[in-house]
């Protein structure tokens, strides 16, 4: 028998490799998924934005190639371990050496052969759905065929034949480190006992702590050193979790009455075997879950509000700053119609201040003061239109500030300025060229939705914006019948204002689209990115956890012939694999919960839904890899 | 006396498409409480299926097996599996420990499945770990031991529980002469202190600690033999029905 037959042969029992075959054409199928999609001709023609973003796809490809081929490698390696008696009999068998290291390369490329015709074959099928998938999300109307996209067929085969090969070369090179004596020695006997350092133990839970604090802390103004910290912290935390505290609760655990029920001695015995060659493993898959968690979380988060996001951006259908007769009249001849239009009058006035008074530099963020010397702006309301658009947008009326008073107004709905935990505004003296005002009350009111930066105005009494003197102008808003949808109508209006479209009219409508369609690409990507993610850190878990029942038939053998009935061998197994899938899931989980607590603090929104519904997707495919290795493990060892 | 094991025309017979194969023709023995027998042949003989058997790890084509009362034959696996861990004890040639537990939790195994309280376990480990000279050795692992030590942790684990039977496979077979002889002493100070022992074993040095031996050939009870004497005139008998059953087997030759 040649070798290429013999290599065949043994691709020929795949079932043993199903998990490793599925995982690997899933990473292929979506990789070229993501290349396809990019060069989608629908999808480019349906929105010219889309090609533009096609860089997320460029980059979340990339980051997918990486991954895959840190993957691969991984399960690679553990295969060659499990094969080694099969490579020390085909030694003995008098197979040469570079035969050996041949064969194993023409295996090692014959899966990677599989998985790309797999993942190529299912990927053109599916790429239809996909697409149909992604112009959904980013509710755009795309007719979506049937296409094979030569240029991302070639660019996949190429990448991933590349891991394949650099791969199939490492694992030929493995065989002549190999002596034919390791290669048939007895099942590796169990590691030494692990070392209790209960300080490292405690230390590495500290750290993470000390993450978890961090996160709690202001960000915004170190983020360059808050940030990184905060990681290498958790980072190091979870290592450190891992290798130390691990075994230092195992060996309490040992010293408990409970340590001597039923069949804990047994399983114990083997977490506390395993616990130290397993501690990397663990830890990385802690990161990658949390990461995997928190990305799919947050894009969840999201895209779930995008509707209020916009609706806090653009209050409003429309604003206007001029051309009032004009506008209305290519309102009236769209299909649109006026359901409200408030007007109000404002006035802009220069101020030399560089840095706000302290309660609102939380403002800051948003550009509201000037730039370095030069002065900036703020706009002044008079206290009658105030009024008006308080009623019209449902808040309680202020009273009527005095001579020498202010009101202090954040424009844009959202992040409540009374809701905010920070010291009131109320009593801080505002300064601009012509006088200083006290501020008695602060809210929020979208007086338009013109001036992105400009997030403060300021109410005063209807004499004193009179005698102001700088030139007012009026402002119209209007919330039109239908703003989700349009029939030409910006267009129209961004011709009417020419030049100034972006200074003097903002609309609701493109805002919408852009933020849909950039939200709903990412929220696409990261959650094939993640499912991608999820299944490597399965395939692992499942690869590692068979590997040990190789290694422990041996035992499982003897604790049936002392009288361990299957039940209760199916329960240690259960145990086992279950502390090995949780103890990464439960603290990857508690990661991304507090990484997530951050993103709600900034997005102001109850996040709770989304995250959740992430968190039970995820929960639900990790469940279905427990269940399998279980079952997996039960079939090697009984 | 009691008798602890009582098989009664057991047989085995190992069937495939194309032979039968006769392992264990249909074979009567009986083992009384506080014995020590046991089995010799040459190997093929047929010993480690008639173990098996008795062991209950192997159910008989035909016949029953009664121990301490109970019909193993007619048990489901579950059953047995809970009847093993009760009533049976095990030391094989292997060892058989479990490489990832102490040597204290090892022996404890046994009572520990059996839901006995943390402090009983421990002071009865202690006290068979003492009777068996391993006492000092309770917080090491397996692989840390000698051959000798080990078997005599694998004795320590038989005994913990007080089987109404211990079944010994070869217990010497990976020990050299020195550790092989301890544990023999020991395994007759435990039978002298009311353990029933049945041992396997090929070796007539082995077999001669025991007090009636028998010798199994071509898959039934060839011969049996009472030991009267010293152990140095049984192990010259048993020598002798080795002979024997060498001649036998020049003869078909």
């Amino acid at each position: 028998m040649s070798l290429s037959k013999l290599a065949f042969q043994n691709l020929k029992n795949i079932r043993q490799n199903v998990m490793y075959l599925g995982a690997v054409t899933f990473a292929i199928l979506i990789y070229y998924t993501f290349l396809a999609i990019r060069s989608n001709e629908a999808m480019l023609q349906a929105n010219e934005l889309y090609g533009k973003l096609g860089t997320v796809f460029t980059g979340a490809s990339v980051i997918l190639a990486l991954f895959s081929a840190i993957f691969i490698w991984y399960s690679s390696d553990f295969f060659l371990r499990r094969r080694k008696k099969e490579i020390g009999l085909y030694a003995l068998l008098g197979l040469e050496r570079g035969q050996i290291a041949r064969l194993i390369f023409l295996e090692t490329m014959g899966y990677g052969v599989i998985g790309l015709i797999l993942g190529i074959a299912i990927g053109t099928v599916a790429s239809k759905y996909f697409v149909q998938l992604l112009a959904s999300v980013m509710a755009m109307q795309v007719d979506a065929t049937f296409t094979i996209s030569g240029a991302s067929v070639l660019q996949t085969i190429g990448v991933f034949l590349l891991i394949f090969l650099i791969i199939a070369l490492r694992s030929a090179r493995t065989i002549y480190r190999f002596t034919l004596i390791e290669l048939f020695k007895a099942e590796q006997q169990a590691e030494s006992l692990p070392k209790v350092h209960p300080i490292l133990a405690v230390l590495s839970v500290v750290l993470i702590g000390v993450g978890y604090y961090l996160t709690g802390q202001p960000l915004m103004d170190h983020f360059t050193i808050v940030a990184p910290l905060l990681m290498l912290c958790v980072i190091l935390g979870t290592f450190g979790t891992m290798s130390y505290f691990t075994i230092f609760l195992l060996r309490v655990l040992s010293n408990q009455a409970r340590h001597f029920k039923g069949t804990n001695l047994i399983l114990h015995g083997q977490l506390l075997s395993r616990i130290k060659s397993n501690a990397v493993m663990l830890s990385t898959i802690t990161v990658i879950t949390a990461v995997t968690l928190t990305t799919v979380g947050t894009a969840t988060s999201i895209y779930y509000f995008i509707d209020q996001t916009v609706e806090e951006q653009v209050p409003y259908s429309l604003s206007i700053a001029s051309k009032q007769s004009e506008a209305e009249q290519l309102i009236a001849k769209s299909d649109q119609k006026i359901d409200s239009r408030t007007m109000v009058n404002v006035k802009n006035v220069d101020h030399q201040m560089t840095d706000l008074p302290n309660p609102l530099t939380f403002t800051r963020y948003y550009a509201t003061y000037a730039y370095e010397d030069q002065p900036g702006q703020f706009s002044y309301v008079n206290y009658s239109d105030y009024v008006k658009l308080a009623k019209a947008n449902g808040k309680t009326v202020i009273k009527e500030p005095k001579q020498g008073e202010a009101i202090v107004l954040e424009t844009f709905k959202g992040n409540d300025l009374l809701k905010m935990k920070i010291k009131s505004p109320v009593g801080v003296e505002i300064k601009d060229v012509h006088e200083s005002f006290r501020i008695t009350a602060a809210t929020n009111l979208p007086i338009a939705q013109l001036y992105e930066k400009q997030r403060l105005a300021f109410v005063v009494n209807d004499d004193t914006f009179a005698k102001m003197p700088e030139k007012g102008f009026t402002l119209t808003n209007y919330q039109f019948s239908d703003e989700r949808h349009d029939d030409g109508l910006m267009k129209q209006l961004t011709q009417l204002y020419g030049k100034q479209a972006d200074t003097e009219m903002a609309a609701y409508y493109p805002v919408y689209t852009m933020t849909t369609a950039t939200t709903g690409l990412l929220a696409f990507a990261a959650g094939f990115l993640g499912l991608v993610f999820l299944l490597a850190t399965g395939s692992i878990i499942y690869f590692k956890m068979l590997a040990e029942a190789e290694e422990s038939k041996q035992r499982f053998a003897i604790i049936q012939k002392i009288g361990v009935d299957e039940k209760e061998q199916t329960g240690i197994i259960r145990r086992l694999v279950g502390f090995v899938f949780s103890l990464p899931y439960v603290l990857g989980l508690v990661h991304s919960l507090v990484a997530m607590q951050v993103l709600q603090k900034l997005l102001n929104y109850n996040i709770v839904r989304p995250t959740l519904l992430a968190i039970v997707c995820y929960t639900i495919v990790y469940l279905i890899y427990y269940i399998v290795t279980v079952r997996a493990y039960r079939r090697i060892v009984t | 006396m009691k008798a602890i094991l009582q098989a009664e025309q057991i047989s085995k017979t190992y069937q495939t498409k194309t032979a039968r194969h006769e392992a264990l023709r249909p074979t009567t023995l009986r083992v009384h409480e506080g014995e020590f027998v046991s089995i010799m042949g040459p190997s093929g003989a047929g010993k480690s299926t008639l173990l098996n058997l008795l062991s209950t790890i192997d159910q008989p084509t035909d016949g029953s097996i009664l121990i301490n009362g109970a019909d193993v034959t007619a048990m489901k696996e579950k059953q047995l599996a809970r009847f093993r861990r009760e009533q049976l004890g095990f030391i094989f040639q292997d060892f058989n420990l479990l490489d990832t537990m102490t040597v204290r939790e090892n022996i404890a195994l046994p009572l520990s499945l059996a839901n006995v309280d943390k402090k009983m376990i421990l002071e009865r480990v202690d006290r068979v770990a003492r009777q068996l000279g391993i006492y000092d050795l309770l917080d090491k692992r397996p692989v840390e031991l000698s051959g000798g030590q080990k078997q005599r942790t694998a004795a320590a684990r038989a005994i913990i529980h007080d089987p109404s039977l211990i079944l010994a496979d070869e217990p010497t077979g990976a020990l050299d002469s020195k550790s092989a002889t301890g544990l023999l002493e020991a395994m007759q100070s435990l039978n002298n202190e009311g353990a029933t022992i049945l041992m396997v074993t090929h070796d007539p040095m082995t077999a001669s600690y025991a007090e009636r031996i028998l010798f199994v050939k071509d898959g039934e009870l060839f011969k049996e033999v009472h030991r009267f004497g010293s152990q140095k005139e049984f192990f010259e008998q048993i020598m002798e029905v080795q002979r024997e059953l060498g001649g036998a087997v020049r003869e078909l030759v």
